[in-house]
């Protein structure tokens, strides 16, 4: 497996010279567009690696579904009167519709409308305690108790974070989100700041394709309803506006976030974690996608094959 | 599991009451909708049923697979260079998206937009030889030799049709449709009324379990990279708009049409063909989502767990 994903690895190289690193935060757009690398965690806990995967990069959009599951089980599928379960067909932050037609609410959890409805519902009595709410729970995902939040990044955000702002009180004003807006968004920003490695991306991942469950502890982490709720959301919406094709040409349970990294969940096989931070118009990895596409087809992984 | 079958047939009788029976083609308002009945086809070709599986209905927006198949056969992916691969997050016959905005085409072949451009692209000399190939691939697909074309339907869908004629007629102003657009329409409408029952259902569901090879001959029928991207379809976009909601409640690849029929392909294990004519709000049926998630449950097949 090692030599698989080493060659992978090599073979895919040459597509991180496509696309762009991502600018509209600008602490992003400092990484290095060259980098790239990849971790496999099974669910016997073996760990596979190939290519930079002591890279650290902030976790972006793919806190969303890390959140979601923290939401449901703060409040069960609840959760699901203020943010819906249908792909938009429109981009992660697109100002075009944020609520669904019929029902008011925004599409899904993974566009940032209903990432931030997401993070408002989770409890806590200040926003210091659901922070730190979230980000133990995400160091239980990952594994790694040593997970923080990388300041600048955070920083960077808050400076130019007027779009996200934007649908915060478009969805306050509709009640949709309840509490204070300011302090959902900053936990917003701060749960997208949270800095991860490939590593923990395939732990992520691995957690949720061994149905909740630590494959390292064998420890229940989350249900494993929510953590079918989870992979169904990832496959249906986790690509962006890209999700369709995605599920076509790749066929996995992921989720993509702009600092160019993707992780996915394999159910009952195997997490994988990916970086590359060029992007495609979308906002995906272009090298991220290729070498889960290689990984697919060579270990035969796609959900409808 | 005929037993099973009967228990879901019997718990799942009253959801009829919740629903309306299609009516904006008035041959199908006629429908009883009180009628239910479920087939399912394993791999071996073993075969179980309950309910009112005798009963003919019209194929309706489930016969868009079929055609995309068969284009896919004649076109390969070039296909996609005149539809989509994304859920639009609107209803199957809106008229407010009917392309994307960045590239121009349908979201996807399973609105309708979509499927009249793929039903255009279906090689043949004239309407007749198209409408006669689509039938033919529907008996290959079913290992049924009598699909037949039901008239009342087709006259009705012919008088009443007047939104997808606007449909086609803004794709041809875009050249996405190339060909003569009446003749497009006659053979939308006559795929659409094409008659078949839950056992059809179930073996177009078991042919694309089984990677596009028959279950009662072993003859490939549908070259298995083709069957992956319907499967693919189906399960980004095959329930309407309610696509998301279907992949976290059940999680199986599945089309609905407006005749209350659903069809379903588990990969590697069963085809499912269920009825229930009466409809929810998106168009899908009530009794025959309930009677998926029941089984899905049962058997644990959910493509997530």
């Amino acid at each position: 497996m090692n030599l698989l994903l080493k060659k992978i690895i090599a073979e895919t190289k040459k597509y991180t010279k496509e696309g762009n690193v991502a600018t509209y935060i600008p602490e992003l757009g400092r990484m290095d567009r060259n980098i790239s690398g990849v971790s496999i965690v099974d669910m016997n806990n073996n760990i596979y690696s190939a290519g930079d995967t002591d890279v650290k990069f902030t976790i972006q959009s793919m806190s969303k579904p890390i959140a979601l599951l923290l939401a449901l089980m703060d409040n069960g599928e609840k959760v699901f009167d203020k943010v819906g379960k249908e792909p938009s067909g429109d981009s992660f932050n697109s100002l075009k519709r944020l609520a669904t037609h019929n029902t008011e609410i925004p599409f899904n959890p993974m566009v940032n409308a209903g990432a931030i409805v997401v993070t408002s519902m989770i409890k806590g009595n200040s926003k210091e305690e659901k922070f730190n709410r979230i980000l133990n729970f995400f160091k239980k995902m990952t594994e790694n108790s040593d997970l923080s939040v990388n300041m600048d990044v955070f920083n960077s955000e808050l400076k130019t974070g007027d779009k996200n702002r934007s649908i915060g009180y478009f969805l306050k004003e509709n009640n949709i989100i309840e509490e204070d807006v300011n302090d959902s968004l900053e936990n917003y920003f701060k749960q997208c700041s949270i800095e991860v490695t490939c590593t923990d991306l395939a732990y992520l991942g691995a957690t949720l394709a061994n149905d909740g469950v630590s494959v390292i502890t064998n420890e229940r982490i989350v249900p494993s309803r929510y953590a079918t709720i989870a992979k169904a959301l990832m496959f249906t919406c986790g690509m962006y506006d890209d999700s369709g094709k995605f599920a076509l040409e790749v066929g996995i349970p992921s989720k993509s976030g702009v600092s160019g990294g993707v992780f996915s969940a394999i159910p009952n096989k195997m997490g994988i974690g990916v970086i590359g931070p060029s992007l495609d118009k979308k906002g995906n990895s272009i090298v991220g996608i290729k070498i889960l596409s290689e990984i697919v087809s060579e270990k035969k992984l796609s959900l409808f094959s | 599991m005929n037993k099973i079958l009967k228990k879901i047939i019997n718990d799942t009788k009253t959801f009829a009451n919740q629903g309306k029976v299609a009516t904006y083609i008035p041959e199908l308002s006629k429908m009883n909708k009180n009628i239910s009945g479920i087939v399912t086809i394993d791999m071996n070709n073993n075969i179980y049923s309950a309910g009112d599986t005798d009963i003919k209905f019209t194929i309706q927006s489930m016969s868009n697979i079929v055609t995309l198949l068969l284009a896919l056969m004649d076109h390969g992916e070039k296909v996609f260079d005149k539809v989509g691969k994304e859920p639009s997050g609107d209803p199957f016959n809106s008229l407010k998206r009917l392309t994307n905005k960045n590239t121009d085409k349908p979201y996807n072949p399973m609105i309708n937009a979509g499927s009249i451009t793929i039903t255009s692209m279906i090689k043949a000399d004239n309407k007749e030889e198209r409408i006669a190939r689509i039938i033919n691939l529907i008996k290959d697909l079913t290992g049924n030799d009598n699909i037949e074309i039901n008239m009342d339907v087709y006259n009705s869908e012919l008088k009443t049709g007047d939104k997808n004629r606007s449909i086609a007629y803004f794709l041809k102003d875009k050249n996405i449709i190339e060909c003569e657009v009446c003749d497009v329409l006659d053979t939308y409408f006559k795929q659409c009324s094409i008659e078949i029952d839950c056992f059809d259902l179930a073996n177009i569901g078991a042919t694309l379990a089984n990677d596009g090879i028959s279950t009662i001959t072993n003859k490939r029928i549908i070259p298995s990279k083709y069957a992956t991207i319907a499967k693919a379809f189906m399960f980004t976009c095959g329930m309407y708009d309610d696509s998301g909601e279907f992949a976290v409640e059940v999680g199986i690849p599945a089309k609905s049409g407006v005749s209350g029929g659903i069809f379903c392909a588990v990969p590697n294990k069963m085809g499912i063909g269920v009825l229930g004519p009466s409809l929810d709000e998106k168009g899908n049926s009530i009794v025959g989502i309930e009677m998926l998630k029941l089984l899905t449950k049962e058997k644990n097949l959910c493509i997530f767990n």
